[in-house]
């Protein structure tokens, strides 16, 4: 079962940052984003399976593929986005995670572009 | 039908794909505007193929919907058209058969000895509602004068004269000079068959085989 994997690293990450945090803080965070960085991309090696499903959806629902890979690319940045905000804060540098959280928000912005224009277009065409 | 049954369809599994999406989403403060981005894409999709739908992009989708529909009433204004036409073109046949029939009757008239004449024309149509594609046979009811209905003040009619010569087989020459009466006749008849045939040949550009006479006996 791989949940047992992902939960085992997870209580020996925190078993180690809590020993680790009372000698050596520094040490502490590190071990702490490389034990979140592993069980990240545990998660993303199984997002594929996912994505490909998604995709078989919308193309069986006739989407434009181009909003659909846009969306997906949004919910990326927001998963890296969040991730790198959390380890910010873990460290204790709060305003960095929130500097990161704002540029991940202006990333979404601009991949959101182009389906914006599109709903206006639309939006103009239907009322001329 | 097809087209509302598709767009139905699709609009089910645009929903189905957002959910998914957003159960993926993460739990952070980027939440709300990953959220709003999807429920713009979800307008998108679903606006997409309503404005292909309402801006006629879709002709062919939506005359073969329509058509589908209408066919039964179309099928039945066509039966109903060939009907017209058919009757149409039977009585553009007849008059104008009747038409070329007093024509004809006109001309022969001029041919000697055809007293009574009674055309009939038959006419080969085509397809289409007064279309012509020609004359197809003419028959020509010829009535012949009788030699005894001839006037008395026009002079004296000579009788048929038998002529008997001594022989053995007497009968035999009175049938003979008998025949010659009936080869005179059918000589006639064949004279004014003839002219009736030249005049329609040459004004009807008709072809002789295409020509009957057919000859009566008038008072």
């Amino acid at each position: 079962m791989e949940i047992f994997q992902v939960i085992g690293i997870g209580l020996i990450g925190t078993i180690l940052a809590i020993f680790v945090k009372e000698r050596n803080k520094e040490i502490a965070v590190l071990v702490s984003v490389v034990t979140g960085l592993i069980i990240f991309l545990f998660a993303l090696s199984r997002v594929s399976a996912v994505i490909n499903v998604l995709e078989k959806l919308a193309f069986n629902a006739n989407v434009n593929m181009f909003y659909l890979t846009t969306v997906l690319k949004i919910i990326g940045i927001a998963y890296i986005a969040e991730f790198g905000a959390q380890v910010s804060r873990d460290a204790g540098e709060v305003s960095i995670a929130l500097k990161i959280e704002l540029a991940a928000k202006v990333l979404v912005i601009v991949l959101a572009l182009p389906i914006i224009v599109a709903i206006l277009e639309s939006v103009l065409r239907l009322i001329p | 039908m097809e087209v509302l049954k598709e767009l139905v369809r699709n609009v089910v599994i645009i929903i189905l794909l957002t959910t998914f999406l957003d159960m993926l989403l993460p739990s952070g403060s980027l939440r709300p505007f990953v959220k709003v981005i999807m429920g713009l894409f979800v307008l998108v999709s679903l606006l997409n193929p309503l404005l292909s739908f309402f801006l006629n992009e879709n002709e062919f989708e939506v005359f073969a919907w329509q058509q589908e529909n209408s066919t039964a009433g179309f099928d039945t204004v066509l039966a109903d058209s060939s009907r017209l036409n058919n009757v149409n073109q039977e009585i553009f046949l007849r008059n104008y058969a009747s038409q070329i029939a007093v024509q004809m009757e006109s001309l022969l008239k001029l041919v000697k000895g055809a007293e009574d004449i009674n055309v009939q024309v038959v006419l080969e149509g085509g397809q289409q509602a007064g279309s012509l594609e020609g004359i197809k046979k003419v028959t020509v009811f010829v009535g012949l004068i009788k030699t005894a209905s001839i006037p008395e003040n026009k002079g004296q009619v000579v009788e048929p004269v038998k002529i008997k010569i001594e022989s053995d087989q007497p009968s035999d020459r009175e049938i003979a000079v008998e025949n010659k009466g009936a080869d005179a006749k059918n000589s006639e008849q064949m004279i004014i068959e003839s002219e009736i045939s030249d005049i329609l040949v040459k004004y009807f550009a008709l072809k002789p085989a295409q020509i009957s006479v057919v000859f009566t006996e008038v008072q």
